[in-house]
């Protein structure tokens, strides 16, 4: 905790090496967030640079009711979610939204058509590896940027370790119960993705 | 009785012990009698790795972002309104 409060302190007088610290640990992050919001990447880089300024404007008056990245994503969130009314689009994301695990995977009785194969040297598999010529990492990054929007923002929300589970579904204006519901399915779908390369 | 349609669709909700204890240990049973689920479920948690470690704060890093560093904290002192195109 005292190394957030020298972080919050530096960032406050402006601190490069601070910002670049924050910036690098959650521009990505944000960048994913603000779009699935936005349906519109150009939008969502507007609104994530605008979220950093008032970051580094406000960091003096932030009252630590949050941690850091929680404050941080809590003004991003709602610039997101203004901007998006300002557009005249819908915010609410839609718990029900399809995805998730491949029900043609099954027969009618519930039985696998076609047992899952092991994946080859599973036991070894790490995000470096290189597989059908690209990064595990990347094979990954590929499938959650083609998540619905409200599974890819619950996956990238609970990825960030420093947030809380209440603080993510403020922020989506989700239930717990349809986060995790979209959360499981995020995951589903990631595993048929990988499933597909292997 | 479960069928692995069932067991592949709580298998996630299993790993994060949101199962309460009697559907818990059907599900287990299942997996232990299961191999296509077995192998599913060993997948599951690869992908789940794979997730965090693509997810991970800090995964961010190429060199175009110095210079938007840069004009942030300059906008920031100078107080000059708008983030956006501030890239420079
Ligand atoms: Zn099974």
């Amino acid at each position: 905790m005292t190394d957030e409060t020298e972080l919050i302190a530096a960032l406050a007088a402006g601190d490069r090496t601070a910002f670049e610290t924050v910036y690098r640990r959650h521009n990505a992050a944000m960048l994913r967030v603000a779009t699935a919001i936005l349906r519109n990447p150009a939008s969502a880089e507007e609104v994530v640079q605008d979220s950093w300024l008032s970051v580094l404007r406000n960091a003096a008056g932030f009252e630590r009711r949050s941690s850091l990245a929680g404050w941080i994503f809590a003004i991003l969130t709602n610039a997101a979610k203004s901007r998006a009314r300002r557009d005249g689009r819908m915010v609410a994301f839609d718990p029900t939204e399809e995805g998730g695990l491949d029900q043609a995977a099954f027969d009618a009785r519930g039985r696998w058509r076609k047992m899952p194969q092991a994946w080859n040297g599973q036991d070894e598999i790490t995000p470096e590896r290189v597989v059908d010529g690209r990064r595990m990492l990347d094979h990954v990054t590929a499938a959650i940027n083609d998540l619905p929007p409200a599974q890819r923002a619950v996956l990238v929300l609970r990825g960030q370790m420093q947030l809380e589970a209440a603080e993510v579904c403020a922020m989506l204006g989700l239930s717990e119960g349809n986060m995790r519901v979209l959360l499981h399915r995020a995951r589903l779908a990631l595993r048929t993705r990988l499933d597909a390369v292997m | 009785m479960l069928n692995c349609r069932d067991f592949a669709e709580q298998a996630d909700a299993l790993i994060d012990e949101e199962l309460g204890p009697w559907q818990a240990m059907r599900l287990r049973l299942h997996l232990s009698a299961c191999k296509g689920c077995a192998r599913f479920f060993e997948q599951l948690r690869l992908t789940r790795r794979l997730s965090e470690a693509a997810t991970a704060p800090g995964t961010d890093g190429d060199d175009g972002e110095t210079a938007r560093i840069d004009a942030l904290l300059a906008a920031a002192r100078g107080g000059v309104g708008g983030g956006a195109g501030g890239d420079g």
